[in-house]
């Protein structure tokens, strides 16, 4: 008995495990930076990626569609085009930090997911005296 | 006053080191006692008790230094407490997190808001809980104790060397000035519940400490029957208890302020607290066979050890900022010196099973699949093969990193697609365990116990069907959900009416005498219960729905047969923020339903550190929520931005929340000594 168990229950184990293991080609978003986004002509466009990167400050613009902002990595930054007019409420903060899900397409990222950085995380720099 | 702070931490460190060193020569006999010769007259006996005895001296002088590293933590946390309501802010840590505004209650909450404080936070927890643990075995004679203590306090040394050498809550701030207000806690933490959230975690995280010292310390001393696990069966359910509660007040948190309408999204740091709670929910099952049946010993040892790592790694990635990028993954020393933790207690455990294998041996077989010792295995490769799911998704990126050097994420889909699935067959699960009899069950008896549930179940799903749910899992899930309910219904109803029958109870008396004799059966129906609530609820995702729109005074939107109008937007002042409160009106076939004020605020007006939040508010039914949040303004120009969403079925998983609290305390609930 002890043998047909410890079969059923690695089957079981193993037909989950294989199915994480394979389930996931689909739903891979692949991080990216700016410089392989405007540089790398091998990745087709349409394909969904996720990028990190901070708000330049002054550049945040609100839209028909949603919202417009440049998100700035190392020296490099990129136009993103959010398609929703909701954003969390640190979108708005300076020197932000945000992860943008979405399709790069004629030099523009468009968005429709957008995070900023946990808010349990969230420390500002001190300054003197205001 | 922080110089004190820090000296505290200090001196527990010290102690903390003595008290392993103590209770190392007591366990391995490095200080003998030499026995009084006289009593003893033959040789035989004089032989024998030349054989190096323990000193028990030594374990108490351990057991009370142990206590003097809970005491001296205690104080230090208690120092931190002072100085964050007193505003010090020359202490960095209180200036990053406090500011003058911030109100008493997240001064307090203060203490848990950042990297430091937390980890100072977490080792008050522990060092609670070691005192209680020493306490409660005072009197008896265990010779588990030493090593459960030395356990412990190896922990505690663990974050003590944290808290001193990497963050430290005491360091004074890192400029040649002292600022005169401080930065203040982030608008979104100033919540009841984002108050409550960490500290009912870390009750959970922490309260895994105690089994897992219990069972290393069964491994020690080659005891790993069903005594060790009796000992530790509701330490476990506190500990899952308040772990539990604290996931749901996460998720209802985010729910009440994040203001995306949704209360879980597969993010890291939710599924570094899911991770423990899967695999300690299957130990809080498996060790019921261990109790019973004298089975799945190594199991057991590989559950809580795989829950306590996944705790500690669960505190790592909330702490670390591992999250938005897992880049930073190792890179820092804070992360280095946790990896190499898991490490330590991954190898010590492993090292103390692979050479206990023999005395972990089961002497006993299972006898037949349908059984219900073979129910909780099924229930238990289950909650891990999730547990594993949820572990390859969050670690992804950093596979990822490292075999195909780029770094790669998983979307929301991925878990959904595997959660789902393996949810709904828990739920059944759920349904079906509780009925199986132990050894084996008789087809009679699946007849029996099984038919009316099931016909509930199926008549469920032609129901939905026809009021016009087609969707396969929303369908199933109902389905499934009145199938469970009907077999914990008869579970109560029979065991109701034999009582009346036998003792002419009532029939609320007999649920009460039934219950309070035999709690962990009906504690444990009752959680189930809730778990079926929350998987009602969780149907009502399907069906969400949603509108944005930019209105000004007297506009009005629709949405779901619900009529919204913008009445009024005022402008108020309050101590730590200024707001715009919109006045929203909801219809429904021209009668008034409800008026909300989401609100629209900006924390830290007129500086340059402005933030804006934006407050929902909604209207909680047993139907649907109407949520409306308030994400932007154009006050000059009368234009504001507001949001609606109608979402179903939410309140149920709140309600499935208190049944898992409700039967988990009945299941604690301690026995009088004379039952």
């Amino acid at each position: 008995m002890n043998k047909k168990f410890a079969i059923v229950i690695g089957a079981i184990a193993m037909v989950i495990v294989i199915w994480t293991l394979t389930g996931f080609s689909e739903y891979e978003l692949p991080y990216v930076t700016v410089k392989e986004l405007k540089e790398d002509n091998v990745r087709q466009p349409g394909k969904r990626v996720k990028m990190g990167g901070t708000i330049v400050d002054g550049s945040r613009q609100e839209i028909a569609e949603g919202w417009r902002f440049d998100l700035a990595q190392d020296e490099m930054s990129i136009n993103v085009l959010y398609s929703q007019q909701t954003v969390p409420d640190m979108f708005h903060n300076k020197r932000v930090e945000v992860i943008v899900e979405g399709i790069y397409e004629q030099g523009e990222f468009h968005a429709d997911n957008l995070m900023t950085k946990c808010a349990s995380r969230y420390e500002g720099e001190l300054e003197e005296d205001i | 006053m922080a110089i004190y702070g820090a000296t505290l931490l200090n001196l527990a460190l010290g102690l903390a080191v003595l008290t392993q060193i103590v209770l190392f020569m007591y366990s391995y006999r490095l200080v003998c006692v030499s026995s009084d010769r006289s009593q003893n007259a033959s040789s035989k006996e004089y032989i024998s008790i030349h054989v190096r005895r323990r000193d028990e001296r030594l374990f108490h002088v351990g057991q009370r230094m142990a206590l003097g590293v809970s005491m001296l933590v205690t104080l230090a946390a208690a120092t931190l407490t002072v100085l964050l309501v007193k505003s010090a802010f020359e202490v960095d840590y209180v200036a990053h997190f406090t500011s003058k505004e911030t109100p008493l209650l997240y001064k307090f909450a203060a203490l848990w808001a950042g990297q430091a404080g937390s980890l100072l936070f977490w080792l008050l927890i522990l060092s609670i809980y070691s005192a209680v643990v020493i306490f409660q075995n005072q009197r008896k004679r265990s010779d588990l104790m030493p090593h459960v203590i030395v356990v412990l306090t190896g922990v505690q040394l663990f974050f003590l060397f944290m808290v001193n050498f990497s963050t430290n809550p005491f360091t004074p701030v890192n400029a040649d000035f002292i600022p005169s207000d401080g930065l203040g806690l982030n608008p979104l933490l100033q919540n009841f519940a984002m108050a409550l959230h960490p500290p009912t975690l870390y009750l959970g995280y922490v309260g895994f400490t105690v089994p897992f010292a219990f069972a290393i310390a069964a491994l020690v001393v080659r005891r790993v029957d069903a005594a060790w696990v009796r000992g530790i069966r509701r330490w476990t359910l506190f500990a899952w208890l308040w772990q539990s509660i604290g996931i749901i007040l996460g998720g209802w948190w985010a729910y009440n302020e994040l203001g995306w309408g949704g209360y879980w999204a597969w993010d890291p740091v939710e599924n570094a607290s899911f991770m423990p709670w899967l695999t300690g929910t299957a130990f809080v099952h498996s060790i019921i066979i261990q109790e019973k049946k004298e089975m799945l010993k190594t199991w057991n040892m590989i559950l809580i050890i795989s829950t306590f790592v996944l705790c500690i790694f669960g505190t790592y990635i909330t702490r670390s900022g591992a999250v938005s990028s897992v880049h930073a993954f190792t890179a820092d020393k804070f992360g280095q010196l946790f990896l190499a933790f898991v490490l330590v207690i991954i190898a010590i455990s492993a090292y103390l099973v692979i050479s206990r294998r023999q005395v972990l041996k089961s002497t006993k077989r299972m006898e037949s699949m349908l059984s219900r010792e073979s129910g909780f295995l099924f229930n238990n490769v289950i909650f891990v093969s999730l547990c594993f799911a949820v572990f390859w998704g969050t670690l992804f990126p950093l596979i990822s990193l490292k075999l195909m050097g780029r770094e790669i994420s998983v979307s929301i889909p991925f878990y959904n697609q595997i959660a789902i699935p393996i949810g709904l067959l828990l739920l059944t699960l759920a349904g079906v365990g509780p009925l199986l009899a132990w050894r084996r069950t008789s087809k009679e008896s699946l007849i029996r116990n099984f038919s009316i549930p099931l016909v509930i179940g199926l008549g469920a799903i032609a129901v939905f069907f026809v009021m016009g749910i087609k969707s396969i899992y929303p369908l199933m899930t109902l389905g499934l959900s009145f199938f469970v309910l009907g077999t914990i219904s008869m579970e109560f109803y029979r065991g109701i009416r034999s009582r009346t029958k036998r003792f002419k109870e009532n029939p609320f008396t007999a649920l009460v005498a039934m219950t309070s004799r035999n709690r962990s059966r009906y504690g444990g129906y009752i959680v189930h219960l809730g778990i079926v609530f929350m998987f009602i609820g969780f149907v009502g995702k399907a069906f969400d729905s949603e509108v944005e729109a930019t209105m000004s005074r007297g506009d009005h939107t629709e949405l779901a047969g619900y009529k919204f109008t913008l009445e009024e937007v005022v402008e108020k002042e309050r101590p730590n923020h200024k707001a715009l409160v919109a006045e929203l009106t909801v219809k429904k076939d021209n009668k008034i339903v409800d008026t909300l004020n989401p609100e629209f605020r900006i924390y830290f007006p007129r500086t340059n550190r402005e933030q804006q939040h934006s407050e929902l508010d909604l209207q909680t039914g047993i139907m649907a929520d109407i949520y409306t949040v308030f994400s932007g303004a154009d006050h000059t120009r009368g234009l504001y931005a507001i949001k609606i969403m109608i979402n179903p079925l939410v309140w149920w998983v709140w309600l499935g929340g208190y049944f898992l609290v409700a039967g988990t305390i009945i299941a604690i609930w301690p026995r009088k000594k004379k039952e």
